[in-house]
C-alpha cells in the first residue's frame, strides 16, 4: 500500500537517504580515491590512472619509485595467498563443526542444553582484542609455533559460532516432521541427513560458510596476536602499510577486496534465492 | 483371520511441562486382523497420536509390546518397521517432485530403477496423479498433497498403513471423496489400515472396527453398529452420535428383558445386555431418533410425555427439545409430516420408545 506524501514521511526519508549516504560515501570515496593520478595527496584530483592496479600486479607504472609504496609485490602476493589459505581451511573446518553442533542442539535433547546454546553465542560478543589475546596466551602457553596453522585454529574457534548460529536459524524453520517421515520411509539415520536435512538446510550451511570465509579474510585483530613473522594475511599487511601513512595503492586493494566480498556475497545471494 | 498387529499392555507416560506425569496410554491392549480398516476414534489429547507412533517406532514403551506379524518389535527404530505412515501434516519432501517423493522408500531400499518407475508410475494412477509427477510439492492443492503422502506411504506396500488425522485439513467435500477414496483404496490393496480421527462420523462410515480412546485407555471396541447401539459406558454413548441419557434404577428383571423406573417415575422396558441386578442404578440411553411421536390418537406403547420447549425444522425432520418435570431436557427426532402445527413450541406430545430402542447402562462407580 502507498502511503501519501506528509511532511513526517519526508523527513522520514530524508533521514535514511542521509544514512546511507553516511555509509557509502567513504567505501566510495576510496573506490574513486583508487584511479586518482596524484601521488601526493589523494584528497587533489590529479586525471585518472590505474597505475595503482598496475603497481599491486608488479605491471609497470609511468610512476616514479619514490612515490610507491609497494615495495615487493612478492610480499603482498604471500600475504593474499595466506588469508586465502587460512580463510578455506577455516570455512571448511568451521563449517562441518558449526553445522553439526547445530544439528546436535537442535535435535537431541541432552543436560545442560541451553548451556551448551550460549556457550556457542559467547565467541561473537566477546571483545576480539580479548580473543586474541586469550588464544596467544593459550598458544604459547601450549607450546604452539605461531603461523598458519595457529590463525587456522584461532579463526576456527569463534566462526564456528557464526556457521552455528546461520545454520541453527535455518533448522528452527525445518519441519522435523520431514525427517521422521524418512526414517518412517525406511530410511537410516545417515540417509535421511544425506537425502532430506542436508537439503533443507544447504542455504544456511552454504550461507554460513560464505560469511565464516568473509570474515576470516577480514579479521585484523585476532590474527594481529597469533600470526607468525612469517605469516602474515592480508589485513594485517594492509595494517603493517598504513603505519607508514596512508598510499593509494591501499585504496586499490581495498577496491578488489570490496569487490570480491561483493561478488561472494551475490552469488550466496543467488543460491537462496534459486533455492526457494 | 490372523492378526497383522498386536498391542499388547502398552503403556507410555510423559513428563509434563508442569512437572508430574501425562499418561498418554494406560495399560491398551489390540489385536488387529489383516486387511482391516480400525479406526481409533477419541478427542483431542487422549493418546491417538502416541499409539501411532509407538506402533511406527518413535516412541519407546513405558510398558508391553507390539508384535508385528508375530514379531515382537521391542525398540526396533523406525527405519526397520514395516510400517508406513500418511502424517497429520503429510510431511512431504518440499525440495523433491511428487515422483522422487513416491518412489522415495523404494530407492532408499535400493530398488532397481526401471522397477522404480513402473511402481511409482502404477501408484500414482491409482490415486489420480498421473500427469503431476514433475511438479513440486508447493505446485499442488491441499487434496493433491493429501494424495501425494498416500501414494508415498503405499508405493511400497507395508503390511500396515498408518494414518493419523489425514481428512482433518480438507475441506467437507473434498472430505467425504477421500473417505470413499481411502476405503477404496484399502480394499484394493489389501492393507490394514489403522485411521486416526477425532470425527465420530468419519469413524462410523469407514470403519470394519473403532476403539475409541479417552484418557489413554480404550474405552470401547466394537463394530460401528454395535458401538452406535450399545455402549458401554457414558462417555462413548455421549461422543458418538446425539444420545439422551436419563438416570434411572433397574426395577425388575425377566430373562432378557429388565425394567427400568426413571426419575420420573415412567417405567420403561428394555433389553439387558450385562447383568444388570435389580436395584442398579443405571443411564438409560434413548437415541434422539429412535422415538415415534404418536400419529393419531390411540397408538398404544411406553411412551415419554411431556411439551414441546423447542423445534427445529431440518427438512426431512423436525428436532425437538421436550420438557417433563423430573426428567432432563430430553431430545427427539422425529419425522416431518403435513400437521406440523403438532410439533410446535408449547404442544404437548407423546414419545414411544421401542423396547429396542432403550439401552442400559451401569451408572459410572457402581459396581457392574
Ligand atoms: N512428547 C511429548 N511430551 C509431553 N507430552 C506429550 C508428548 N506427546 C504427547 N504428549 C501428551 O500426551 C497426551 C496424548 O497426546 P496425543 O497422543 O498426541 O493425543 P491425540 O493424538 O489423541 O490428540 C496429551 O496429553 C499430550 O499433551
Ligand atoms: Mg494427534
Amino acid at each position: 500500500m502507498k502511503t501519501r506524501f506528509r511532511p513526517g514521511s519526508f523527513f522520514l526519508s530524508a533521514y535514511g537517504w542521509l544514512f546511507l549516504t553516511f555509509i557509502y560515501v567513504p567505501i566510495l570515496l576510496i573506490v574513486v580515491f583508487s584511479f586518482n593520478a596524484n601521488p601526493v595527496n589523494m584528497m587533489i584530483w590529479d586525471g585518472f590512472t590505474l597505475d595503482w592496479y598496475r603497481t599491486i600486479f608488479g605491471f609497470p607504472t609511468t610512476l616514479n619509485e619514490q612515490t610507491l609504496y609497494v615495495e615487493s609485490t612478492a610480499q603482498l602476493y604471500s600475504a593474499v595467498l595466506n588469508s586465502l589459505t587460512v580463510a578455506f581451511l577455516t570455512t571448511l573446518v568451521s563449517t562441518i563443526f558449526g553445522t553439526a553442533v547445530a544439528l546436535a542442539v537442535a535435535r537431541f535433547r541432552f543436560r545442560l542444553k541451553s548451556f551448551y546454546r550460549a556457550l556457542m553465542f559467547m565467541p561473537m560478543i566477546m571483545p576480539d582484542i580479548i580473543l586474541g589475546i586469550a588464544l596467544l596466551i593459550f598458544f604459547v602457553s601450549f607450546g604452539f609455533s605461531l603461523g598458519l596453522q595457529t590463525i587456522v585454529i584461532g579463526h576456527t574457534t569463534f566462526l564456528c559460532s557464526y556457521v552455528f548460529v546461520v545454520v541453527s536459524a535455518r533448522l528452527a524453520d525445518m519441519d522435523e516432521s520431514l525427517e521422521e517421515a524418512s526414517a518412517d520411509l525406511g530410511a537410516d539415520g545417515w540417509t535421511t541427513f544425506r537425502r532430506v536435512t542436508l537439503p533443507m538446510i544447504a542455504p544456511g550451511v552454504i550461507g554460513g560458510a560464505m560469511l565464516a570465509f568473509i570474515i576470516s579474510m577480514d579479521d585484523l585483530v585476532i590474527t594481529y596476536f597469533i600470526s607468525g613473522v612469517d605469516s602474515t594475511t592480508l589485513p594485517v599487511h594492509i595494517y603493517g602499510m598504513l603505519r607508514r601513512g596512508i598510499k593509494p595503492e591501499i585504496n586499490a586493494i581495498a577496491t578488489i577486496m570490496l569487490l570480491s566480498s561483493f561478488v561472494i556475497a551475490s552469488i550466496g545471494l543467488y543460491l537462496r534465492a534459486r533455492k526457494k | 483371520m490372523t492378526a497383522v498387529l498386536k498391542i499388547e499392555s502398552a503403556s507410555k507416560s510423559f513428563d509434563a511441562p508442569e512437572g508430574g506425569k501425562i499418561h498418554a496410554l494406560k495399560d491398551v491392549s489390540l489385536t488387529i486382523a489383516h486387511n482391516e480398516f480400525l479406526t481409533l476414534l477419541g478427542p483431542s489429547g487422549c493418546g491417538k497420536t502416541t499409539m501411532l507412533r509407538a506402533v511406527s517406532g518413535f516412541e519407546d514403551l513405558d510398558a508391553g509390546e507390539i508384535y508385528i506379524e508375530g514379531e515382537a518389535m521391542g525398540s526396533r527404530p523406525a527405519h526397520k518397521r514395516p510400517v508406513n505412515t500418511v502424517f497429520q501434516r503429510y510431511a512431504l519432501f518440499p525440495h523433491l517432485s511428487v515422483a522422487r517423493n513416491v518412489s522415495y522408500s523404494l530407492e532408499v531400499a535400493g530398488v532397481d530403477k526401471a522397477e522404480i518407475r513402473k511402481r511409482v508410475g502404477d501408484m500414482l494412477d491409482m490415486v489420480g496423479l498421473t500427469a503431476f509427477g514433475e511438479r513440486r510439492i508447493g505446485q499442488l492443492s491441499g487434496g493433491q498433497q493429501q494424495r501425494v503422502a498416500l501414494a508415498r506411504s503405499l508405493v511400497a506396500r507395508p503390511k500396515v498403513l498408518l494414518l493419523d488425522e489425514p481428512l482433518s485439513a480438507l475441506d467437507k467435500n473434498l472430505r467425504h471423496k477421500m473417505q470413499e477414496e481411502l476405503k477404496g483404496l484399502q480394499h484394493e490393496l489389501g492393507i490394514t489400515f489403522i485411521f486416526v480421527t477425532h470425527d465420530q462420523e468419519e469413524a462410523l462410515v469407514m470403519s470394519d472396527r473403532i476403539a475409541v480412546l479417552e484418557g489413554g485407555k480404550i474405552q470401547q471396541l466394537d463394530a460401528p453398529e454395535a458401538l452406535y447401539r450399545y455402549p458401554k459406558n457414558e462417555f462413548v454413548a455421549r461422543f458418538i452420535g446425539e444420545s439422551n441419557l436419563l438416570p434411572g434404577k433397574v426395577v425388575a428383571t425377566s430373562g432378557e428383558a429388565c425394567d427400568v423406573q426413571l426419575s420420573d417415575d415412567t417405567v420403561l422396558q428394555g433389553c439387558r445386555r450385562g447383568d444388570l441386578a435389580e436395584g442398579t442404578n443405571v443411564k438409560v440411553l434413548i437415541r434422539p431418533e429412535s422415538v415415534v411421536a404418536a400419529l393419531s390418537e390411540g397408538t398404544s406403547g411406553q411412551a415419554i410425555s411431556g411439551t414441546i420447549s423447542e423445534s427445529y425444522f431440518i427438512g426431512t425432520d423436525y428436532q425437538l427439545v421436550v420438557r417433563r418435570d423430573g426428567l432432563p431436557p430430553f431430545r427427539a427426532t422425529v419425522r416431518a409430516h403435513t400437521d406440523a402445527s403438532r410439533f410446535a413450541a408449547g404442544e404437548p406430545i407423546d414419545l414411544f420408545v421401542p423396547h429396542d430402542g432403550v439401552h442400559l447402562i451401569a451408572a459410572e462407580g457402581a459396581a457392574a
